[in-house]
């Protein structure tokens, strides 16, 4: 704008506002003569409400948000510490003391600064090297626990060190010889540990010095000057990490540039000899009481430190002449002249020691070069101030340091002209599909091929390009090795089997209907999870050879155990375990000693644990894999949990993950996102014809159509709530039924539509009994049974008057009784006394009455592999099996004389029957479509057939999915020394 | 730092980037001490923000009123870009990109979101001290750097009462920016 116009619209302005307002409008007529822009420029400002409510009125600090970090008060937790107080602030950070709850000890916190904190770039690379820094373990360094990161919040954790400083111990003056030389000692021996892990300290000083009550030294906040300056050369005086207690800013820089090697001065890049320096004005100090450099100013000190001698003539003059030559040479000017290694100077030291005449050695008379300083002085100042300058305001070019060699990652082709099996798609499987042989020389995995998607068991020699297919293992899952890498074994088709890694025969090795996991243990037995079936949810072992399964110890509040890995020495298995059915976020990993003993929680808030022989816990979370330290004899995780690897495909479902490792530290693993299983539901039809019913995706299960088939009920988990809701098709609404926080699921419309009856937990947390609630809203929910055992309902009589479902019991597993009613709509219903209808040893699910009301057709494993049967209702008389390839979950047509179940490959098939008297007959079964749906969690009934008997409301698996190829793996070696490097073993 | 501040003055433009690290350390506790205490702002007076800083790190006695007024200017500067800078790395969009803009001066009774609200009022800050650069800094000195009208008229060189006028206007034109009002705005770029 041009400033002639805003002149003439600030005056008009300040015009108008002076004048009272109803007089405003005239003015303006007035003054702008039919400039109608300018008068709705003055106007559009004159009704903003400057004196308003404030605006502007209290400074931006008074309104802002707090915007910088504000002071943690005591009893603030952060992660899993508990801070008690502040200990001090310093230039990047403040640091408090707190307690450590889960290893119960008191730490130090130093909390970054938000900013810092922020940037991601930086913070990956703080980490990285905080992880080096962790990795010191030396009796005279403050440890570095590691860096927790809670909340929004990153502080380094760290040994809390009781005691003074010794600036704290030098302002009381000098120190004599015979404390001050120990002291020097141990300062040297936890440089001497630093440096031979390549770690300079770069900020060494009195007050980061810490002087225990029982004489032992620790030197603190080792290497940080450099991690929070970055990838800095010189000593960023700003940003000294070093804690000051009511310092002010420019004495806390003079503090640090006191001790500033003059290559530090000069922004070169440094060595350990600039620790070498600062150690030697460090035992000056000591000695004398005061500081070897000390300046006025910034400036005066900086010009001491590269061009002053210091003054010898002030050390005590009964220091020994070994003492005196060393401090010489630690302070020599040139790093190339002055002591190369703080070795020597302990040794140096220990001389002085031993030496009984400590107390009555020669005077140091060092030469003093007063060569010219005085002289330089003028141009030392320009300098050092500009190196000052330098160091603080300008970037830094890197420096050397020293890491281990980096773990060697690479994605991988499969090596088979196939696709990875993986929790989604066609053949969609719930465990892992790839294994690594603990000698890491062999990695087998599960693909289907392209051409033909049944899914097979591959297995490649890692020095090879291509895997070979292993006949006989159709439809294999969660393959595992044998100790000896000689054996695969596997699940497939009901059962758990293994397999030579050089093909052959594959031996069936007992029972397993659907199992969650396996591991070969050393001494030969295997423990696996056979089922999610009631009674096979838990773990059980048997021989690698052959053998009667049996099970592990009853377990005790878990609704689930899975994924078990036998620990070294088969003393014990490692597993995930699970109170609820699903949400694995909040899953435990449990330790159980074999063949009996205690289980133990050793990590909570997660799933898919590993021991590894590096000595670490690894475990999903997230869609990450985090890691701990682990000491397998006393079965505990030693240190904090970090991330490890981010992007590991892992279904929180299901509480599985998509990777392996080996014991020589190779890891192979799906990348991925952390899927939760949400799905939408399709309509398909006779034809294949998928279309979506609801397309917002979400973790449902076990939907029913209600009898007027204009309404779904299902039950659905957002987070932890698992709950039943209805959905009405026309309107595309969801309504939640069950209100009660506790888990609701498995919902059947009674025959006249008016209720739903459910499995609900609210009386006892993990053992479902059957309530039921009017559909519109009226009425309370009635309890229909109270049982110690889980109690599922599964399908109401026509009539109305019985209730199948499913109880677990102890004894004989999975059971279908009938629950029975008495009354009616006008009188009131009551329920009777539940009756046994099947309790076989075997798993008995998903009893359906048919339209008739004369049959009852379940799934059963009795076979070895689940099956769907029939029987008369309500008996006696004899079975009929219906499915002959496998089958589960049978759902009867309300259209016609139709039966249905799900095969064993997620696809539906169907068998026309003719009832004759008290004959059933069906014929073979055949696949109703080629539409293949999304099982659902925990094996829970994945479809309902709508009552037109034309339509399956179902997960659909989509095109898109069903191309989905999964070609590549990431392989990770040398995983464990990074493992070492992030979460090295607790310091006890 | 005192020497860095008479360096300074005396056209020494180096003494100046050395004395800004200072500064802005100086700030940042002050600011973070401030945010610890009660929210409300209270306790908070406007003259404290700024004169605090230059009370701790320069030696009054040695000080002219054109030393310290070219600190309290630095000093506000610096402490707009610390509360900016920050609510920009806390994610807040410019302008909300697309989203409803805010009455400010109701988010400041009771704040909301202040953070986004920072972030116009810098860019709006900008696009005043484009039109009239002098109201743009009577509102950095007063809201960020907390001064008084009468130590806004001396850094500025301006009556008080010049102040009170460009206060009062500067508000005037904000509140219409940022409030996204119908009008003339794009008649006055």
């Amino acid at each position: 704008m041009n400033s002639d116009r805003w002149r003439r619209i600030e005056e008009l302005y300040q015009a108008a506002y002076a004048r009272p307002a109803n007089e405003r409008s005239a003015f303006l007529d007035e003054v702008c003569a039919g400039d109608a822009g300018l008068r709705l420029e003055i106007e559009s400002l004159l009704k903003q409400p400057v004196s308003a409510d404030g605006f502007l009125e209290r400074p931006a600090l008074g309104v802002a948000p707090p915007v910088l970090p504000m002071p943690l008060a005591a009893g603030m937790r952060i992660g899993s510490y508990e801070i008690a107080g502040m200990i001090g602030s310093g230039g990047m950070g403040e640091v408090y003391r707190a307690r450590d709850l889960k290893l119960n000890r008191d730490v130090a916190l130093k909390v970054l600064p938000e900013l810092f904190a922020r940037d991601a770039d930086r913070l990956v690379r703080f980490r990285r090297e905080a992880q080096v820094l962790a990795s010191l373990n030396h009796p005279n360094i403050g440890a570095i626990y590691g860096l927790e990161d809670a909340d929004g919040i990153g502080a380094l954790v760290l040994e809390l060190v009781e005691g003074p400083t010794l600036a704290d111990r030098i302002a009381r003056g000098p120190i004599p010889l015979s404390e001050a030389l120990p002291i020097a000692r141990q300062i040297c021996e936890a440089l001497e540990a630093a440096h031979e892990h390549g770690i300079i300290h770069r900020d060494l000083k009195p007050a980061n010095i810490k002087l225990r009550p029982d004489g032992a030294v620790k030197v603190l906040d080792f290497g940080l000057a450099k991690v929070f300056a970055g990838d800095g050369s010189g000593l960023d005086l700003s940003q000294s990490p070093t804690v000051t207690v009511g310092g002010t800013r420019e004495g806390m820089i003079l503090g640090t540039a006191a001790y500033m090697s003059p290559e530090q001065a000069r922004g070169k890049v440094v060595d350990k000899r600039a620790d070498v320096w600062a150690f030697g004005c460090v035992l000056y100090e000591m000695l004398t009481g005061r500081a070897v450099f000390a300046g006025e100013t910034i400036s005066d000190t900086v010009a001491a430190i590269l061009d002053r001698e210091p003054e010898w003539g002030a050390l005590p003059a009964r220091t020994p002449a070994g003492i005196g030559h060393l401090l010489r040479r630690c302070l020599d000017k040139d790093p190339k002249h002055r002591l190369r290694d703080i070795g020597d100077a302990r040794i140096e030291i220990e001389e002085a020691l031993t030496t009984p005449s400590v107390d009555a050695g020669a005077v140091t008379v060092p030469s003093v070069h007063t060569t010219g300083w005085r002289r330089a002085l003028p141009w030392a100042l320009a300098f050092g101030a500009a190196a000052i300058a330098v160091a603080v305001l300008a970037p830094r070019s890197s420096s050397p340091t020293v890491l281990p060699p980096a773990p060697l990652r690479l994605t991988a082709d499969l090596g088979a002209d196939a696709s990875l099996v993986t929790a989604v798609g066609p053949n969609a499987t719930i465990g892992a599909s790839v294994a690594l042989s603990p000698d890491g020389g062999l990695f087998a995995f599960v693909a289907q091929k392209f051409s033909n998607g049944a899914p097979q068991l591959y297995v490649r020699r890692l020095e090879q390009l291509q895997a070979t297919p292993l006949t006989g293992t159709e439809e294999a899952a969660s393959p595992f090795f044998s100790p000896d890498s000689q054996w695969i074994a596997f699940f497939a088709q009901g059962k758990l089997k293994k397999i030579p890694v050089t093909g052959g025969a594959v031996v069936t090795l007992c029972d397993a209907a659907n199992g969650r996991g396996g591991s070969w243990g050393e001494d030969g037995t295997i423990v696996f999870t056979p089922s999610v079936a009631e009674s096979g949810l838990f773990l059980w072992r048997v021989p690698s050879g052959g053998g009667k399964p049996e099970p592990l110890p009853k377990p005790d509040g878990e609704a689930t155990q899975r994924w078990p890995q036998v620990l070294p020495g088969g003393k014990a298995v490692l597993y995930t375990g699970n109170t609820g059915v699903g949400g694995y976020e909040n899953a435990n990993l449990v330790v159980q000693p074999l063949p009996t003993g205690a289980r133990k929680i050793v990590q909570r808030g997660g799933y898919y644990g590993r021991y590894l022989p590096s000595g670490h816990l690894v475990y999903m979370h997230d869609g990450t894999l985090f890691v701990a330290p682990f000491d397998v004899t006393r079965l505990e995780v030693t240190g904090q949990p970090v991330s490890a690897l981010e992007g590991v495909a892992s279904n929180p479902s299901t509480g599985a993950s998509q990777f392996a490792v080996s014991d020589t530290g190779t890891i192979v693993y799906l990348s991925g996102r952390s899927t939760s299983g949400a799905v939408p539901i399709h309509l398909v039809d006779r034809e294949g014809k998928t279309t979506p019913l609801r397309a917002t995706p979400a973790t449902w299960s076990n939907p029913a159509f209600a009898p007027d088939g204009r309404r779904l009920a299902m039950d659905i988990r957002e987070g932890n709530q698992l709950d039943v809701w209805v959905y009405e098709l026309a309107g595309d609404t969801l309504s939640r039924l069950t209100l009660d926080p506790s888990d609701d699921r498995r919902p059947e419309w009674t025959p006249d539509g008016r209720r739903i009856v459910f499995a609900s937990s609210r009386a006892v947390a993990t053992t479902p009994n059957l309530y039921w609630q009017r559909t519109d809203g009226t009425g309370e929910v009635q309890r229909l049974t109270d049982s110690k055992n889980q109690q599922f309902p599964s399908s109401w009589h026509p009539s109305g008057k019985f209730l199948a479902f499913t109880e677990t019991n102890p004894q004989t597993g999975n059971d279908v009784m009938i629950l029975p009613m008495d009354g009616d709509e006008t009188s009131g219903w009551k329920p009777g006394k539940p009756t046994v209808f099947l309790n076989s040893r075997f798993i008995e699910a998903n009893p359906m009455f048919s339209p008739d009301g004369r049959w009852l057709a379940y799934a059963s494993n009795e076979s070895g592999r689940p099956e769907v049967y029939l029987r008369p209702f309500p008996g006696p008389g004899g079975k009929w099996q219906i499915s002959t390839d496998g089958g589960n979950q049978p759902t009867w047509s309300r259209a016609q004389d139709e039966l249905f179940y799900g095969a064993l490959n997620n696809r539906m098939m169907v068998a026309s029957y003719i009832v004759e008297g008290n004959s059933f007959r069906a014929e073979k079964p055949r696949l109703w479509s080629e539409a293949r749906y999304v099982p659902r969690e925990g094996g829970q009934r994945a479809f309902d057939l709508h009552p037109d008997g034309e339509r399956f409301a179902l997960a659909g698996v989509v095109e898109t999915q069903a191309q989905a190829r999964q070609e590549k793996v990431v392989f990770i070696f040398n995983f464990f020394d990074e493992l070492r490097r992030i979460a090295p073993a607790a310091l006890r | 730092m005192t020497q860095l501040l008479l360096a300074w003055g005396q056209g020494d433009e180096a003494a100046l980037n050395r004395m800004i690290p200072l500064v802005h350390q100086e700030l940042q506790q002050i600011a973070r001490r401030c945010m610890g205490g009660e929210r409300g702002g209270h306790s908070l007076q406007p003259t404290a923000l700024v004169n605090e800083a230059y009370l701790r790190l320069i030696d009054v006695q040695q000080m002219n009123w054109q030393n310290r007024a070219h600190f309290l200017a630095m000093a506000a500067r610096l402490m707009r870009r610390i509360l900016v800078d920050h609510a920009r790395s806390k994610g807040y969009d410019k302008r909300g990109g697309g989203a409803a803009k805010i009455a400010l001066d109701e988010e400041l009774v009771v704040p909301n979101e202040p953070g986004r609200d920072l972030v116009a009022l810098d860019d709006a800050l900008e696009a005043l001290a484009n039109v009239d650069e002098r109201k743009s800094r009577v509102i950095e000195l007063r809201f960020f750097g907390g001064l008084s009208m009468e130590e806004t008229a001396e850094v500025l060189h301006v009556s008080p009462d010049t102040v009170k006028r460009d206060w009062r206007l500067a508000k005037a034109w904000l509140l219409r920016e940022l409030r996204g009002d119908e009008g003339t705005t794009q008649d006055a770029r």
